[in-house]
């Protein structure tokens, strides 16, 4: 046995040892062992004839210029056991057959060598051709052919070095055409005159300009329940059949002379009806100061229509007040001016029951001082030449039935001195829904004294000391309840070593960037949690005063801002905290307020070639942030040859100190210096900004993936979180209920960070529009939800 | 004199600095209806007294279909992808151009479109429109479909159900979205109560079985 193994390997070594010596030039293994099977080949073969073996390629033609990555090239052979090609000098390689053979190639851009030889005992001379390969896909199909882009076209055809048909660059069409069938025509037909209105339906279409010159009809406004239209425009119904608009009855004289009401319709008759005043009665109906003077167009001009007031009856809770807008019921057809006062000519009302006043047309009593009794307004309405008396019926009534409503006025706040607190009555509630959200109906008192009123309110305390605050709610039937926290100031015992007012307790930071301080941790480049996650830093409280403005009902001094707070209000559902997390998460979006762009210079420094959008600014800092601060001197470290470099934010005011390849820049830098960033920065600058107004160690966290970041948010009162992500001011950012699209931001969840460093990430089933998803690397786990249960 | 002369030519200075002002207005609808296509205008003018090259670049928002134009370019922030509408036009002197797009939203809730961005290609400044905002609000079906919810689709969707939007009201429903609701609160009180009746049935039985145990013994 043995001996049997030992021939052998001296077999095997004798075969390696001649091969070696044909293989004296193989430069890779492959090369050996291509000559180990050409001498096993011939040594168990021995088919080699003496006569000399010879090589072709038909497949692809010399200079040939090709648009494809790979190709099988072809050719033939004779006296050949096998053949062999390589392509631009690189390794010998069998090909399949031999007369013919066939061979895939992988070309590289331009110029490729394809050599080929065939070998018995010895091998062919080395046929080699030369083709030309360029990376491109025909952008269109065929030459000449025009197509639309944009509002304009692009006709095809070979306009560059390559070999595949592309679009030109874009001829725009004039402003008043577009590009159909990639040619320039009008862009669309009049079909109306600007302003024109036509009934449909019950409701009226508005003639508008749906591009340059082009007028069309819009979609149908309807008309309200009470309203017919009638020539394009919304009229009030005739509501008793048997009366005119103003109350007069069929073939009566209208209080308002000339007035006759026939059918419906209240007509000029002044021969029936007679004139006001020192008017003259005209054949034709109306009233005339003098007959003479006047032509047929002048006499309309000069019939005046009384104003036309209803009747208006109103139910007043004993606790409400009342602010009535009298333009709702008093018209005028001529469009007259109307003015508005009691019928004692007075602009005050005054009486046992209720004290009214009237401001413009605007009516505002005080709460009834009586309830379960009826008191009547009148009032005068005139229009400069008519009056006409109308009455308001007020019901007073007792609202003191129902369930009392339940005053929550949150848990127990500790604060510091000179910080803002935000009372939060949000939480209050009535089983009748009777609670509204009117200001009135909260009220705040410290020591039975009152401090304030609305669902929420704002304080600020310069000492330490406790203070009992009481919150009473009242709902409309007039039933009320209290309750109690206590506000403990305190002085700081976080953020110690800076000035800010606005930063969480449950933070182990203590200073701002530039500092030793937190977990050191690293996401681009490397650093200490505090210095990212600038929680203490006082130079970014103005955002979170904005914040707390809007939510506080305090105008902001900002078109941008005021959208965003809008936004933030309406989705809040009054709850402030919610409220100032909404205005944070959209003031980094699509109104661009603290932050604006995308940081794309950071990404070309890095030479990031698909994130950096002109190749002319591959490794430099450009283009440079659209920012108020001087950036001169901002530089880019990396070079083609040396792209490895992370950088680092090493100064405020020596810009060129700082390498900004791909480096994570602390939250002051993105929302004050740079005012841009890329993902990581636009997260953590929301993620500070969170934390700073009062969101909780595990409410917030900046979420990191293999090539992105974002943010998991819990908004107050929600049981799950939401993912909001601001990158580039990202529209929308935030989708309560769900996930934001363009990626897949569940299933890559890696790391989640915040000030107190590195954290574990919530469960996907925790996350709004996260559930039943599995995290990309995640192993299947059938029992899972068997575990939850138990869980 | 001259103080008068130097006042004048300030004065000719401010207003020709006045002049020189690319304005940019950008127009839509603010609320439609899910399934409509959405029409956006811009309207800019060219301020100078010479022809001027305006490269236009219009970020749009995620969730949308291009409807004209159908292609758009494509850049990347990270790890999204960002449709952008880029135009190049050459502007007469004090001509307004007007531009427009057409995109579908395909999500319900509330959209911003970012402000046009519009460069002078000739000093590379950059001036900007507003942002625009608009709500896509639901085909009522009295169905609460996939992506509806309460916020975005009140008609369908009831508020308090289980949608993943916390509606903190008390309204006789546990909202199943909410950490905290008054409801919940109530049906905690409910189920704390049923819990002590099973306390105490379980007492009574093991009382009975004792009972039984000691009465057969004494037999």
């Amino acid at each position: 046995m043995k001996k049997r193994v030992v021939a052998s390997f001296i077999v095997i070594l004798i075969i390696f040892s001649i091969s070696f010596v044909d293989a004296k030039e193989a430069r890779t293994f492959e090369d050996l062992l291509n000559s180990f099977v050409k001498i096993f080949n011939f040594e168990i073969t021995g088919k080699a004839t003496g006569t000399e073996p010879t090589i072709s390629i038909t497949y692809p033609s010399n200079n040939a210029n090709i648009t494809t990555l790979s190709i099988t090239a072809t050719g033939g052979s004779t006296n050949a056991n096998y053949v062999q090609v390589r392509l631009n000098n690189g390794a010998w390689q069998n090909v399949n057959g031999l007369n013919p053979w066939n061979t895939n190639l992988n070309l590289i851009t331009g110029s490729n060598l394809i050599e080929a030889k065939s070998c018995a005992a010895t091998c062919s001379g080395i046929r080699s051709i030369n083709v030309n390969y360029y990376e491109c896909i025909n952008e269109c199909s065929l030459n000449g052919i025009k197509q639309c882009s944009g509002n304009g076209y692009q006709t095809c055809g070979n306009y560059d070095q390559d070999f595949c048909l592309e679009l030109n660059s874009v001829t725009q069409c004039l402003s008043n055409e577009i590009c159909s069938n990639g040619e320039c025509v009008n862009s669309c037909t009049s079909e109306c005159n600007l302003g024109e209105k036509v009934c449909s339906n019950n409701g009226y279409k508005v003639c508008e300009e749906v591009s340059l010159n082009c007028y069309k009809y819009s979609n149908v406004i309807e008309c309200s329940q009470n309203e017919v239209c009638i020539e394009g425009s919304c009229v009030s119904q005739v509501i008793p059949e048997d009366k005119c608009q103003d109350n007069t009855f069929y073939n009566k004289c209208s209080l308002t002379k000339p007035l006759y009401c026939e059918e419906g319709e209240l007509i000029n008759d002044c021969e029936t009806c007679g004139c006001p005043g020192n008017k003259f009665c005209s054949p034709s109906g109306n009233c005339i100061d003098e007959i003479e003077e006047l032509g047929e167009d002048e006499e309309i001009s000069l019939i005046n229509h009384a104003p036309i007031v209803s009747f208006i009856e109103i139910e007043l809770g004993n606790d409400e007040i009342l602010s009535l807008d009298l333009n709702e019921y008093v018209l005028d057809e001529d469009d007259d001016e109307i003015s508005i006062k009691f019928n004692d000519n007075n602009l005050i009302y005054t009486s046992e029951i209720i004290d009214c006043n009237l401001e413009d047309k605007f009516l505002e009593c005080d709460n009834p001082k009586k309830s379960n009794i009826k008191e009547i307004l009148k009032l005068i309405a005139s229009d400069g030449i008519e009056e006409r008396e109308f009455s308001i019926e007020l019901e007073i009534i007792n609202k003191e039935s129902g369930t009392p409503p339940v005053a929550d006025s949150g848990k127990d706040i500790k604060a510091y001195v000179n910080s803002i607190i935000i009372l939060d009555g949000s939480k209050s509630y009535d089983i009748d829904n009777d609670l509204s959200k009117d200001k009135k109906n909260y009220i705040w008192y410290e020591d039975n004294k009152e401090i304030g009123r609305g669902v929420s309110l704002n304080l600020k305390y310069d000492k330490t000391g406790e203070h009992k605050i009481t919150l009473k709610v009242t709902d409309s039937s007039g039933l009320s309840s209290e309750d109690k926290i206590e506000i403990d100031i305190m002085d700081k015992e976080k953020c110690r070593n800076t000035n800010t007012i606005y930063f969480p307790e449950d933070t182990i930071c203590n200073n701002k960037w530039p500092y030793i301080q937190g977990s050191l941790i690293k996401i681009n480049s490397e650093d200490y949690a505090c210095n990212l996650f600038e929680v203490c830093d006082d130079s970014i409280d103005y955002i979170i005063e904005d914040a707390i403005n809007c939510c506080a009902g305090i105008t902001l001094n900002d078109t941008k801002k005021i959208n965003v707070c809008n936004f933030a209000v309406r989705y809040s559902n009054t709850n402030p905290k919610k409220c100032q997390g909404l205005y944070l998460i959209k003031s980094l979006g699509g109104n661009q307020i603290y932050m604006q762009d995308y940081f794309t210079a950071e990404m070309c420094c890095s030479g990031y070639s698909q994130l950096c959008p002109d190749s002319k600014n591959l490794y430099k800092a450009k283009p440079k942030p659209n920012t108020e601060v001087n950036l001169k001197g901002l530089k880019c470290y990396n070079t083609k040859e040396n792209d490895a470099r992370i950088g680092k934010w090493v100064s405020d005011t020596d810009m060129s100190k700082n390498n900004i390849a791909l480096f994570d820049a602390p939250a002051h830098v993105s929302l004050n210096i740079l005012s841009t960033g890329t993902c990581n920065d636009y997260s953590i600058a929301l993620t500070t900004l969170l934390r700073k107004i009062g969101y909780a160690q595990n409410q917030v966290y900046t979420v990191t993936t293999s090539n992105h970041a974002y943010n998991l948010i819990k908004l107050p009162l929600d049981k799950k979180y939401t993912i909001a992500d601001t990158t580039g001011n990202n529209e929308p950012p935030i989708v309560l209920g769900s996930v934001p699209q363009g990626y897949p931001y569940c299933e890559s969840i890696k790391f989640c960070y915040n000030d107190n460093g590195q954290v574990k990430c919530p469960e996907l089933n925790k996350i709004n529009g996260c559930e039943g998803l599995r995290k990309t690397g995640d192993k299947y786990d059938p029992l899972a939800e068997w575990r939850k249960y138990f869980e | 004199m001259k103080r008068i002369i130097i006042i004048i030519i300030f004065l000719v200075l401010i207003n020709l600095a006045s002049a020189q002002k690319l304005e940019i207005v950008k127009e839509s609808k603010t609320e439609l209806i899910y399934g409509d296509n959405l029409n956006v205008k811009i309207k800019f003018n060219n301020p100078y007294n010479s022809n001027k090259i305006f490269e236009i670049k219009e970020i749009l928002p995620q969730s949308i279909t291009l409807v004209n134009p159908k292609n758009s370019e494509i850049e990347y922030y990270n790890g999204i992808k960002v449709d952008i509408y880029k135009w190049n036009i050459n502007a007469k002197p004090n001509e307004i151009i007007t531009i427009e797009y057409i995109i579908k939203p395909d999500n319900l809730g509330y959209y911003s479109i970012k402000p046009t961005m519009i460069t002078d290609t000739s000093s590379e400044e950059v001036y900007k429109s507003q942002t625009i905002d608009f709500f896509v609000t639901c085909k009522s079906n009295n169905i609460c479909d996939e992506g509806e919810n309460s916020l975005n689709c009140i008609l369908d969707c009831k508020q308090s159900g289980n949608d993943n939007i916390c509606d903190y009201k008390a309204d006789n429903i546990c909202d199943p979205d909410c950490e905290e609701d008054p409801d919940c609160k109530i049906d905690n009180k409910f189920s704390l109560d049923k819990r002590m009746i099973y306390i105490i049935g379980i007492i009574i039985l093991i009382l009975i079985f004792i009972f039984i145990k000691k009465m057969k013994k004494s037999k």
